[in-house]
């Protein structure tokens, strides 16, 4: 590993046409947290009261259903795959991990993409729009709009020196997170990823690993969103974070370039490293897949690995987040039943790879 | 002796300062001290505090009686200086008086903590404490003093002025007092008008659809 060096601005356009900052941006999205007035939060409603908890679900689907006239067809996928359990466990789950049929929710990739309402969480109504990609301008309005058509049939908890009341004090005022979602594999692999998120948190955001417990940042994505909401809007909000994520993101991409110009070697012996083991391997975890298909994606985003495309690693990379669903501490085998999906995965995914083609690792 | 000098910004103890300005001009008894005057009578050296302006008078008195007797036969000496630093009171003291009202504020603060308890879902403190979600709306009033300085730390402020006028649906009307702040910056009142009953008409909708 070389020594640390102060980031360097990446110079604008970029010297290598294949860097693409829509490479390290997976998703970006807006969440609005709201609650209906005079009723309890879910925080406050399920532990002892169970039936009261049955009947505020009750509730809150049925005005889910009345304000959108039944033609919300995502709120029901995911109350389906996200509600129910989460009413049963009492798990606390961030929502941008909840994942839909397609995939996780927070990835920006086909069927993750869109709008949804997630009801009975901590907060009554989570509404959220998720863009693929910079579109969270887009993403708010959509988000906006949905909340309006909610307000028709549900009063909102509201105060007039709070703003909108949430069950977490961290969300109080305008409710709202903005968040993008981070593949900062470059920036880890020059070393100069705890320094990048030591200054976005020392600026009030939030930086969370995309992953279960959120700390052992497998293949290095963050899902990184605003700390504050109260005496802020949603604009305001929206802007900061859209500032914070270009600013990131032009630190990933001079990380990408530097680590081409200046440690190749490291960087092709990681991505040969990745092929290995996925081809040979008998025993993976979700996490370790994860990171193995991390430099892979880099690499294919770069234009290093033609085969398989970028758009398959893309959506392997997206489709194995290790927050998918399956215990992260279960190891896997590939011909084992433990996880068969996993394994399938991984098979395939290796198989692809047989006929796999890197270039030179080098700036052209 | 008390600190007889010293701006309020400076000092910053309330306690401090009521008992500065306590400290009268032992001549006049109207000014505030700002200076010691030590005055030489009959071989005995006593100290005053004094305000400025008796402090000026009784150095132009020494140095007349100075001119007119070559400064010999008076019996009486004076010397002005400003107060020196010693006479501030020990760091101890201020030590002491913050550390009391320290203790004083996490006794109520855990008093505060003890007793409070929403009354319309029944969460307590230490719940909250535990899992740091509230239970209902009405939460937020019954831990209102408690959980302010929570959310100072956290989002750097008290209240959401800003949501005062948005009470639900706020998207909407969010975005139509934008339009409003904008045409009210480029002095298009006609539109400003017009944005505002927009807005009144939405908040009296909402309102209707609340009842």
């Amino acid at each position: 590993m070389t020594a640390r060096r102060k980031p360097q601005a990446f110079d604008a356009p970029s010297p290598y046409p294949a860097l693409s900052a829509d490479d390290v941006c997976l998703a970006s999205g807006v969440r609005i947290a709201r609650n209906m007035a005079g009723r309890p939060f879910f925080a406050g409603a399920g532990d002892t009261d169970p039936d009261g908890a049955a009947e505020l679900s009750g509730l809150l689907r049925s005005r889910i259903d009345k304000a959108f006239g039944g033609a919300f067809s995502e709120s029901k996928a995911i109350w389906e795959y996200a509600v129910l359990p989460m009413l049963v466990r009492r798990d606390y789950t961030c929502p941008e991990y909840a994942f839909s049929a397609g995939g996780p929710a927070v990835f920006g990739e086909g069927a993750g993409t869109g709008n949804y309402i997630f009801a009975g969480q901590a907060d009554q109504f989570v509404i959220m729009s998720v863009a693929g990609r910079g579109g969270r301008a887009g993403a708010l309005r959509n988000a906006e709009e949905m909340e309006r058509t909610l307000s028709k049939t549900v009063n909102f908890a509201w105060d007039p020196d709070l703003g909108y009341l949430t069950a977490s004090p961290e969300d109080v005022g305008s409710g709202t997170h903005a968040f993008s979602l981070l593949h900062l594999e470059g920036l880890n692999a020059i070393g100069e990823l705890e320094p990048c998120l030591r200054a976005v948190e020392a600026a009030r955001f939030y930086v969370r690993a995309a992953d279960i417990d959120g700390f052992s940042h497998a293949g290095n994505v963050f899902l990184l969103r605003n700390s504050r909401t109260l005496g802020v809007t949603p604009r305001e909000i929206c802007d900061a974070v859209e500032r914070v994520t270009a600013d990131i993101v032009r630190q990933e991409l001079n990380a990408r370039l530097r680590l081409v110009r200046e440690m190749p070697g490291y960087f092709s012996d990681s991505v040969h490293r990745s092929i290995a083991v996925l081809r040979a391997c008998r025993m993976l975890e979700e996490a370790e897949y994860y990171d193995l298909l991390s430099p892979l994606r880099m690499a294919s985003s770069m234009g290093f690995l033609a085969a398989p495309s970028f758009g398959e690693v893309s959506a392997e990379f997206a489709r194995f987040a290790p927050h998918c669903g399956n215990s992260p501490d279960v190891p896997v085998a590939k011909s084992d039943r433990i996880n068969e999906k996993l394994a399938r995965a991984v098979k395939r995914f290796a198989a692809s790879l047989k006929t796999f083609e890197t270039g030179a690792f080098r700036l052209p | 002796m008390g600190k007889l000098q010293g701006s309020p910004s400076k000092c910053g103890k309330p306690g401090i300062m009521v008992y500065l300005r306590e400290m009268k001009c032992e001549l006049c008894h109207k000014s505030e001290a700002e200076a010691v005057l030590h005055k030489k009578e009959n071989g005995v050296v006593r100290e005053y505090y004094v305000c400025g302006e008796c402090a000026r008078r009784e150095e132009r008195a020494r140095k007349q009686q100075g001119r007119k007797r070559g400064r010999q036969g008076s019996g009486v000496s004076v010397s002005v200086h400003a107060i020196p630093e010693s006479d501030v009171p020990p760091p101890v003291l201020d030590a002491l008086l913050n550390a009391t009202a320290e203790i004083a504020g996490k006794i109520k603060h855990d008093i505060d903590a003890a007793t409070a308890k929403c009354r319309v879902c029944g969460m307590t403190w230490d719940e909250f404490s535990d899992h740091c979600l509230l239970g209902c709306p009405a939460c937020y009033h019954a831990f209102k003093s408690l959980l302010a300085p929570y959310l100072k730390k956290h989002h750097c402020a008290v209240s959401h002025e800003r949501a005062r006028s948005a009470p639900s649906g706020g998207g909407a009307c969010a975005a139509l007092e934008e339009k409003l702040r904008e045409a009210v910056e480029r002095q298009d009142f006609e539109e400003a008008g017009r944005l505002r009953d927009e807005i009144a008409k939405r908040g009296g909708e909402r309102k209707d659809g609340g009842k």
